[in-house]
């Protein structure tokens, strides 16, 4: 079904360079956003109950607009295809887990102005096991390594001032403070390290979308684990509190948004790797800061970290812009392409098929289009989403409606952006 | 019957040395090795 016109090898890394970007920039715009619906959450339960919730939203999710875009059938054949690869991405989504729990736990110790710039680092870490198990910037010159490590380290920078732009009070306990600084670190170690199966099942031609439906099943699965064990057992106030219905339907629209936004950075992964798309699509920052602000007003009062916002927002545009523009050499593509060849080599793998498919250039026709029970499965997910909408109790918190309409706006249009060119590119390959 | 069961124990063998490979695979190990330490600082500081 997907006929791909010749194209040149520089023509083609230069094209999907340029969708990696779009996908990495339009990852940031709606991870950023994934935060606005949990705002209007005032529960009063624990962290892992709201976790638990907002993951449970993000595994329905996965079943909505990502099934429209290509239908279960192609899913499930591509998994089947690449059976090796899911204990993979059940690990990727077993880290996110435990990793977004630690950040809890650090908040709670030391309070979110260390926390904060210590888990960001994230994205660093990536670039080294990026470097070290997948070649990547190996036989980049010196200037794209410059690129991408002051970019990346100038978006670290920024999103640590935009962070410390919406600090109004520090609740740390400094008792325990050695634990809050462990979890932190952890958290970094466990969100960075997560990029290495997702890389992995890219080299191995595995489709982000494929990726992403195992992913959510870890991410629930250890989430429930974990309430289990931390939170109560059976006994957890998210079983049984009556509170958790009227704000389900937040956090799971917070999930969908999430979803959505995890599946462009899955792509942005893809076409751009490690280095350079976890650096871009973790602007979010700027875009939650942007939600925060804007819509919900939480710098009224704080006019005096202005000088921060403005500094970080720059800061952030600039590092992006660095690591966008360092395009790989024709060196390093073929440093990439030995990483799939050993990938074929240790698995078996036809290598003709998995290039093609790591070009976005995967023909799967006999897998291709939607099968009635798709159509089944999307009505089942809109149900719940209404059935949850209709017992939503909306807060009395203020909100900048025109705000909420712009931001509303930017998001759709990023995402349809975004989708046209997978479209065009790769159909979704 | 003889070469089917052939068939199939080669595939059993496939799927037992793909098993092995993931097992054995630096990719897998070390996000692995992390994900026990992630889960040990969760002991630690819960």
């Amino acid at each position: 079904m997907t006929t791909q016109p010749a194209t040149a090898p520089g023509t083609l890394v230069r094209s999907t360079h340029a969708l990696g970007v779009l996908c990495g920039v339009c990852a940031g715009v709606w991870l950023g956003a994934a935060e606005a619906p949990t705002k209007l959450v005032n529960s009063g339960l624990s962290p892992y109950a709201i976790s638990l919730c907002m993951v449970a939203g993000v595994f329905v999710a996965r079943w909505s607009l990502p099934t429209l875009l290509k239908g279960t059938r192609s899913v499930f054949a591509d998994l089947s295809r690449s059976r090796q690869l899911i204990p993979f991405a059940v690990l990727a989504g077993m880290l996110w887990a435990v990793a977004n729990t630690l950040t809890v736990f650090a908040i709670r110790d030391v309070g979110l102005a260390i926390a904060f710039p210590l888990w960001n680092t994230n994205s660093l870490v990536g670039i080294l096991w990026g470097r070290l198990l997948f070649g990547e910037l190996k036989g980049a010159g010196a200037a794209n390594v410059a690129k991408v490590l002051l970019g990346s380290t100038a978006i670290v920078a920024a999103a640590v001032m935009l962070g410390f732009s919406t600090m109004h009070q520090n609740s740390a306990h400094p008792a325990h403070a050695l634990h809050g600084i462990l979890a932190a670190a952890g958290a970094s170690l466990l969100w960075g390290s997560m990029y290495i199966p997702y890389r992995k099942a890219y080299l191995s031609g595995m489709n982000p979308l494929s990726f992403v439906t195992v992913f959510t099943v870890g991410e629930l699965g250890t989430m429930l684990a974990l309430v289990l064990v931390f939170d109560g057992g059976t006994h957890a106030a998210v079983f049984h509190s009556p509170a958790v219905e009227p704000m389900l339907f937040w956090l799971f629209l917070g999930g969908f948004v999430w979803v959505i936004g995890d599946i462009f950075q899955q792509f942005a992964t893809k076409y751009l790797g490690i280095g350079r798309g976890i650096p871009l699509s973790n602007t979010n920052q700027l875009w939650g800061l942007a939600w925060g602000a804007l819509v919900f007003g939480e710098l009224a009062h704080n006019r005096e970290s202005m000088l921060l916002v403005v500094g970080g927002s720059l800061v952030m545009i600039l590092g992006a812009i660095a690591v966008s523009s360092a395009i790989a050499t024709a060196r390093e593509s073929h440093n990439t392409v030995s990483a799939i060849e050993r990938e074929c080599g240790r698995y078996q793998l036809d290598q003709d098929a998995v290039k093609r498919a790591f070009d976005g250039q995967s023909s799967d026709t006999a897998a291709s289009g939607r099968a009635w029970w798709d159509w089944l499965i999307l009505a089942i997910v809109t149900a719940v989403f209404v059935i949850l909408a209709a017992k939503a109790r909306v807060p009395s918190l203020a909100m900048n409606f025109a705000w909420t309409g712009v931001l509303t706006v930017v998001l759709v249009a990023s995402a349809v952006a975004c989708l046209w060119g997978l479209w065009r590119t790769t159909r979704f390959s | 019957m003889v070469a089917q069961s052939q068939e199939g124990a080669e595939a059993g063998m496939k799927t037992t040395s793909k098993i092995w490979c993931v097992l054995t695979d630096s990719h897998f190990l070390i996000p692995l090795a992390v994900f026990v330490v992630g889960v040990a600082m969760l002991i630690a500081v819960h």
